[in-house]
């Protein structure tokens, strides 16, 4: 399971999304700028508060991190 | 696994407004054009909520602004590639490769324009706060501090443009500055002083934040009397201005001391076939237009270069 956690307007969040497209797979985008309580979430998940924030398996990738993306990818 | 060289007329490296301009023109004038960005397409323009000084548009988003350009650049047959991204450039005035993740290209012409990055706040806790109350992208974690009170530290247009960005979702804004003034526009100002949940702190300078993991305090202290206060506040959003993105070039592009790229006025770099455009280069103003202009310059000339080369080659 992939979720994508991002604001609209944020350049890396969209482009962590764009690169997931490149790569086939299917992920869920939470947009967190509408609810505290998944703005909540990223924090929880991730220890901090900025995003995007992408969950893929047991990995927790902050931002846009192609080799992090990669690797996570490869062990689902 | 060996990879595949090509060769190309013209790489544009960087695809903010200086690298998608050049982007147009050179693909208008029927250059075979790459641009690679390892970073966000739009460059700084897409993570500015509102610009109000680029001509055509009174006031338009970043966002819209720079997919606006993008899709101009591509549109005119200019590939953009922001997912190979650059591990290391040969730049001489008689060979130019550029190794990506994938390809090793080989242009005829290159233009940097990799533009600047945000500067860090020179504060102790910087790292330590990081995404845990030091941002440096209003739009992408603004939200995140809705009801709360947020710092803002910088005196350009961009701090307080995003000032007022997040006084729309904070409960207040307090922006720090070192100095009794501005450098932004006068109209931007004005615009920030008639905002009520905006307070301006004059001459005083960030000096650290604390809090358990989080932050809760900024340590701010007044240039003139050196007086140390403690302000109550969830987040910091720094705007102290950027710094350039040469690491790549340094072993073969002069920069100056400031470490901006040198360039004569038709944004030729010390080797020949290599321009410079946008904010990396080193100049006076960077402006959405500036980088435009210099992003217009350096493909006519580059189109010019690589057609004088072809015919002495004939």
């Amino acid at each position: 399971m992939i979720k994508v956690y991002s604001v609209e307007w944020c350049g890396p969040c969209q482009k962590v999304k764009k690169y997931l497209d490149t790569k086939g797979v299917a992920y869920e985008v939470v947009t967190v700028a509408d609810a505290q309580a998944d703005r909540e979430i990223v924090l929880e998940v991730s220890g901090q508060r900025t995003v995007p924030v992408t969950t893929i398996g047991e990995s927790v990738i902050i931002g846009f991190d192609k080799q992090q993306i990669d690797e996570a990818l490869k062990s689902l | 696994m060996n990879k595949q060289e090509k060769e190309i007329d013209l790489i544009i490296i960087g695809a903010g407004p200086a690298g998608l301009t050049a982007g147009i023109y050179a693909s208008r004038a029927n250059l075979e054009t790459l641009i690679l960005e390892n970073d966000i397409i739009g460059g700084q323009v897409r993570s500015s909520y509102t610009i109000e000084n680029y001509p055509g548009f009174a006031k338009i988003t970043g966002v819209e602004l720079a997919e606006k350009m993008e899709a101009q650049a591509t549109g005119e047959g200019a590939v953009i590639d922001e997912f190979d991204f650059i591990e290391k450039v040969t730049l001489t005035d008689d060979e130019k490769i550029i190794e990506t993740g994938d390809f090793i290209y080989k242009p005829r012409a290159v233009i940097i324009a990799t533009g600047a990055k945000p500067r860090s706040l020179p504060i102790p806790n910087e790292r330590a706060y990081l995404g845990k109350g030091i941002h440096y992208c209003a739009v992408c974690d603004g939200s995140s501090y809705e009801g709360e009170v947020i710092g803002v530290v910088g005196g350009g247009s961009a701090a307080l443009e995003e000032a007022m960005y997040l006084a729309r979702v904070a409960k207040k804004v307090i922006i720090i500055r070192r100095y009794d003034t501005f450098h932004a526009e006068a109209k931007t100002l004005k615009e920030v002083e008639a905002v009520p949940n905006i307070e301006i702190l004059y001459d005083h300078d960030l000096i650290d934040v604390v809090g358990d993991n989080f932050v809760e305090k900024a340590l701010v202290k007044h240039t003139k009397t050196d007086e140390v206060i403690e302000i109550p506040l969830k987040a910091i959003f720094g705007y102290i201005g950027t710094e350039p993105k040469t690491d790549l070039f340094k072993p073969f592009i002069q920069v100056g001391e400031d470490g901006y790229i040198k360039s004569d006025e038709s944004m030729q770099t010390n080797v020949k076939g290599v321009y410079v455009a946008g904010d990396v280069r080193q100049k006076e103003f960077r402006q959405i237009a500036t980088a435009v202009a210099d992003g217009t310059i350096a493909a006519l000339k580059a189109e010019k270069y690589i057609t004088e080369n072809k015919e002495n080659a004939k």
